[in-house]
């Protein structure tokens, strides 16, 4: 009797980290995004959700209301909705909301950097992870003890607070490599803050996340230069992305191209 | 080369001096395979503390540099499906391995949750969903479980004893006053908070300038709530007799455009004109209130209103379609616009017992009566506001058309039969324009008030014979009354001022012409005779007030002191066309108020306000020219013009802790109202004429508020405690002898809302009312006259299966009473709801004991009225809701 409940629960055991060791997610963590869209004007701050869904090969990084805005500007173009109505749906598309998705293979210490504009545009690189320096300060995030962290990375001064009690070297955007999952990260101005709602373990599958398809391999400073040009002159980023050109009518009829308005850009990457 | 090997050494030496290198390797226990990516953690004496930490690599080897703190340190190996393992060892380099046993890990699951109330700055937020309920459906319903927040009876709102002055939608005010609309028809889940921006300046060129102290209500609604059309409706039908209640309604909420329309149609008691009534107005310094509001000179004898839902009493068959809409145009401005129209029959029967109190004895007049009221009303409205920081232009176009016809039947001793015609008209234009004019802001005001208010009273037969009919019986008497005015108040303003000091010089006119007209007619074997002079008035009268006000305003911080310092000129005209008799005063008025706000802290606000109103009241109370009123009480007044003085002292404090929950505001006032004027009553049998005599008197008035409202997070309740007390003192005369009335209310309420239990909900709301009447002769002969009343309204709902509610709802009113027998009376429904996506079904059973009567006792001065009123049967009812 004693050795039938053994084997059973050996075999309980072995098949449960048996769907731990699948890629499918096994844990979800959701953090609130604030991000400062002009670095000199502290009221420019949008909040964003993003999902860090982690699998045991992979994990994947990406905006929750980008998704959302995608399915719902989708669903209202199979509706055939009158460009009038889209206009006033435009608050449901989330344009604002971060669009790159971040894939970080673990095998291959390698991050699958994705972003979709008209195109869809992805490079791999070898993923940096930053020095970090532990300090002893501590604070309680989502019931969990936190640890703090410091480190330069990628042109600004991060601190991060990191959970040891979650054994998952993982954090949002590319931040990774402490001793524990990182709940709330923020560079010193403030700039961008991360912080962690809620965890989730055991596969929340997020029915509305749709992967980017056919992507199309560009290099990651070339990426980051379309990046910048759509945030700072949407005018030129459309005509050379969309081919498009925006003009306006004069009461004569004739058409001439809308004056450019150029808007600050704040990257969180500033490394070159 | 010999100094740098020499370097190399020494350096490598006070190197592992100061830190130790532990390697070694992971792998798992049973098959002893590499673990890749573990974690090791060199950890401090508390085991909580990490101190350094390394990873292992792909063959499942790890290098970690400890500090060599301590003399011994704890290493700890954890990855993710693996027993974690720490080990204390030496501190010094060393070797060692690590074999883990393959686990369960069991990750936290965590999420935030938001705090129901908090606070930023001068907003407090409630979210929603922590106060909602499976039994809730529109945002009214969660707004009046609010902490710190009331819905009186007719809707208005007050947050911590304070009505709201604005209504916002998203920031939007789409419907200005009439904001239960919003409430009754947004759901509560599409909007995610409720905000109440304390001391709210609705002008943005006058934010962080002056402080306004009126709060105002933010419905901050969800993504799912903007940008898209939502749709309700409601079908409910049921027996016996047939009742209905059928709704629908639309939606919709953008950046640019709002608006709210619906049809609603019910014969099941519930009064639909609550729902468009102007619940809040704002007026500009310098202003009176305005004439917009109808003046019922003639009525029909009614039953007083049972302190019941009208969901329990009213007959009725009413219709409502209302229209609001708004839009923002490029340049910022918003037009809005609001029509309504609605078509209200209602019907209500019972007996009646009105009881005169005098000093020695009293007169009782028993009634059984039988009403109707058919009200077709039209109204609406458009509005272009111009709210920016650099103007404020709002300009506000209102007209009304309310027909009403009302009868009534009295069955006592031989059927009298009342019909009153009252057809009201009006139209009013209010703009206002605030401008910067070289560092000052002027403010232009102009509101024009026009209304026609016409009635025609018929009494068959006829009442009075001894006074229209040299005491013979007569069949019928009508009495006819006109009431125009035009009401035109204008004013021109400029604000001085920096920092903490600020100067608002006003200037203005109010113009006001009145006419009032009245003439009574009889029928007497089928013939029509016009009565004579006696029973006529025709008087003109205009007044123009020109006024000019020093208001000074001491700002700091929070604190603020108001000094306002009014001086009016008043010229009244009348023109009595009858007695050809004209009478021209003039006056000149000091009307001074003080308000002074000061906090306490951060949570204690208190307030100081003293006002004096000097007024020529209605001067149509000076026709001396009979009119009645209804079929036993006529009135005939002096010609003297009313005036009246009012003094006011209001002191108040007011407590509120978002983080407690807590909230809670006491106000105390004092005031006297001196009026030149007084009433004679005189009774003879079931009639009363009533004589306003010159006489100087004075009221003299005090009450007291108090409110504590505190929300337990855990358990999700809401306990509200109120408590009001009010004593007066003032003079009548009565059968021709001056007594001295005395009266004394108190009331305490108690409202529970508990929804801490997965399965059961509940609301309770129990208020004891006091009164207290006592009538002094000056031969200090007293009649006192008191009753006490209880009412105990409780709801229960349980949550069955996940979407299935079973309710019962109770109401029990017990009454103590000096001067009639004491009854008690309850009332039960009970019913089911079934949720299906959707679609909402609701069978309900409601008056299950089948209650057929109700006694309700009404006080006002020397006047007690007992009522007994038909209640509406039991009915079984079935209704169907849906969202689409």
């Amino acid at each position: 009797m004693k050795s039938c409940f053994v084997i059973f629960l050996s075999i309980f055991t072995i098949s449960i980290v048996k769907s731990q060791s699948a890629n499918n997610t096994i844990y979800l963590c959701k953090y609130d995004f604030i991000r400062q869209i002009d670095s000199t004007n502290k009221k420019s701050r949008i909040t964003d959700i993003m999902y860090l869904e982690i699998g045991s090969e992979s994990s994947k990084y990406y905006s929750h209301l980008k998704q959302l805005g995608i399915r719902n500007s989708s669903n209202d173009q199979a509706m055939k909705k009158p460009i009038e109505v889209m206009m006033q749906n435009h608050a449901n598309y989330y344009s604002e909301a971060e669009s790159e998705i971040i894939t970080h293979f673990f095998k291959s210490g390698k991050i699958k950097v994705i972003d979709q504009f008209k195109n869809t545009y992805c490079y791999t690189v070898p993923i940096i992870v930053p020095d970090w320096k532990i300090q002893r300060d501590t604070i309680t995030i989502l019931k969990q003890l936190c640890q703090k962290a410091t480190a330069f990375y990628k042109g600004r001064h991060y601190i991060a607070w990191f959970a040891s009690s979650i054994p998952l070297k993982l954090g949002p955007w590319e931040f990774t490599g402490l001793p524990g999952l990182i709940l709330r990260v923020t560079d010193t101005e403030e700039q961008f803050v991360f912080e962690c709602t809620s965890l989730t373990a055991n596969g929340e599958k997020n029915n509305i996340y749709h992967e980017y398809s056919n992507c199309q391999e560009i290099s990651q400073k070339k990426l980051k230069e379309l990046k910048r040009l759509r945030a700072i002159d949407l005018q030129t980023f459309d005509q050379i992305e969309y081919g498009v050109t925006w003009t306006q009518k004069n009461t004569d009829g004739t058409s001439v191209p809308i004056k450019r308005k150029l808007k600050p850009y704040n990257p969180i990457d500033l490394s070159n | 080369m010999r100094f740098g090997i020499f370097y190399a050494i020494l350096f490598s030496w006070f190197s592992s001096f100061s830190q130790c290198i532990i390697s070694g390797s992971i792998s798992d226990s049973l098959q002893h395979l590499p673990i890749v990516d573990a974690m090791v953690v060199e950890l401090d004496k508390d085991h909580t503390t990490i101190l350094s930490f390394c990873n292992s690599d792909e063959n499942g080897k790890f290098r970690l540099y400890c500090s060599r703190k301590y003399d011994s340190l704890y290493i700890r190996v954890s990855t993710l499906g693996f027993q974690a393992q720490t080990k204390l060892i030496s501190s010094y380099t060393q070797k060692n391995d690590f074999f883990l046993t393959a686990v369960f890990t069991q990750l936290p699951t965590v999420t935030i949750q938001r705090k129901p109330i908090s606070q930023k700055g001068d907003t407090i937020n409630y979210i929603v969903s922590t106060f909602s309920g499976k039994q809730d459906r529109s945002i009214g319903d969660i707004i009046s479980k609010l902490p710190g927040i009331e819905i009186g009876p007719t809707g208005a709102i007050k947050y911590n004893g304070k009505p709201i002055s604005t209504y916002y939608i998203n920031g939007l005010n789409l419907l200005e006053g009439r904001y239960a609309i919003a409430n009754q028809n947004i759901p509560f889940d599409i909007v995610d908070r409720v905000q109440v921006l304390e001391n709210h300046q609705p002008i943005k060129l006058l934010d962080s300038l002056l402080t306004n102290t009126s709060p105002a209500l933010n419905i901050d609604l969800k993504s799912r709530g903007k940008n898209k059309f939502i749709g309700q409706g409601e079908i409910g039908i049921g027996s016996s007799p047939f009742i209905s209640d059928d709704k629908i309604s639309g939606l919709l909420f953008t950046k640019k455009i709002q608006s709210i329309t619906a049809y609603k149609y019910n014969n099941t008691g519930t009064k639909l004109i609550n729902e468009i009534a102007e619940q809040a107005t704002i007026m500009q310094i310098g202003q009176n209130k305005d004439m917009s509001d109808k003046e019922d000179i003639l009525s029909v004898s009614s039953l007083p209103k049972p302190l019941l839902p009208t969901t329990r009493y009213l007959f009725n068959n009413n219709h409502l379609f209302y229209l609001t809409g708004l839009k923002e145009l490029q340049n910022k401005a918003l037009i809005k616009f609001n029509a309504s129209y609605l078509n209200d029959f209602d019907e209500s029967s019972g007996y009646n017992r009105s009881i005169f109190f005098f000093p020695i004895n009293s007169v009782a007049i028993t009634e059984t009566q039988k009403n109707s009221l058919n009200t077709n009303k039209i109204s609406g409205n458009f509005i272009y506001e111009l709210n920016t920081k650099g103007v404020y232009v709002k300009n506000l176009l209102k007209a009304e058309s309310t027909i009403a016809n009302e009868i009534g039947l009295i069955t006592d001793s031989g059927n009298l039969y009342q019909k009153l015609e009252n057809p009201f008209y009006f139209v009013q234009n209010n703009f206002t324009a605030l401008f910067p004019i070289q560092k000052k802001i002027m403010t232009v005001t102009s509101l024009t008030t026009l209304s026609s208010n016409r009635e025609q009273l018929d009494i068959t037969p006829g009442s009075f014979p001894e006074l229209f009919n040299n005491s013979f019986n007569y069949s019928r008497l009508t009495q006819h009354t006109f009431l125009g005015k035009l009401h035109s108040q204008n004013n021109i303003s400029f604000l001085i001022g920096k920092g903490t000091t600020f100067l608002q010089l006003t200037g203005g006119t109010d113009f006001m012409f009145r006419n009032f007209r009245s003439f009574a007619d009889k029928s007497i074997s089928q013939v029509d005779h016009m009565l004579n002079d006696s029973f006529k008035n025709d008087l003109n009268g205009h007044s123009f007030r020109s006024y000019l006000d020093v208001t000074t305003i001491l700002k700091k911080g929070k604190k603020q002191l108001t000094i306002s310092f009014p001086l009016e000129i008043n010229d009244i005209n009348t023109t009595n066309k009858i007695l050809n008799v004209v009478t021209k005063e003039q006056k000149m008025f000091f009307n001074p108020t003080v308000n002074m706000t000061l906090p306490v802290g951060t949570s204690f606000l208190t307030e100081l306000t003293y006002t004096r109103k000097n007024n020529f009241d209605d001067f149509s109370q000076s026709a001396n020219g009979f009119i009645l009123h209804n079929y036993r009480s006529i009135s005939q007044n002096d010609t003297i013009l009313p005036r009246s003085l009012i003094n006011n002292f209001l002191f108040a404090f007011s407590y509120r802790n978002s983080l407690k929950a807590l909230f809670s505001n006491f106000s105390i006032s004092y005031s006297t109202i001196w009026k030149n004027i007084i009433y004679d009553q005189l009774y003879n049998n079931v009639y009363i004429i009533s004589k306003s005599i010159a006489y100087p008197n004075s009221r003299n008035n005090i009450r007291i508020n108090t409110n504590v409202s505190k929300y337990f997070v855990k358990s999700r309740l809401n306990i509200s405690l109120s408590f009001n007390y009010g004593i007066s003192k003032s003079f009548q005369f009565q059968t021709n002898k001056l007594v001295d009335i005395s009266s004394q209310d108190l009331s305490a309420k108690f409202k529970v809302n508990f929804d801490g239990l997965s399965f059961l909900s509940m609301e309770s709301n129990s208020d004891i009312q006091y009164f207290k009447n006592k009538i002094i002769s000056i031969t200090n002969r007293a009649n006192i006259f008191s009753n006490l009343q209880f009412f105990q309204n409780m709801k229960i709902y349980f949550f069955l299966r996940k979407e299935r509610i079973l309710y019962f709802n109770s109401y029990l009113n017990k009454v103590w009473d000096n001067t009639s027998n004491n009854s008690h009376s309850f009332f039960g429904d009970l019913g089911i709801k079934q949720k299906i996506k959707r679609i909402e079904i609701e069978l309900s059973i409601k008056n299950i004991s089948d209650i057929s009567t109700y006694k309700s006792v009404y006080f006002s001065n020397n006047l007690e009225q007992v009522s007994q009123t038909q209640i509406r049967p039991r009915s079984f009812f079935l209704s169907l809701y849906f969202k689409f």
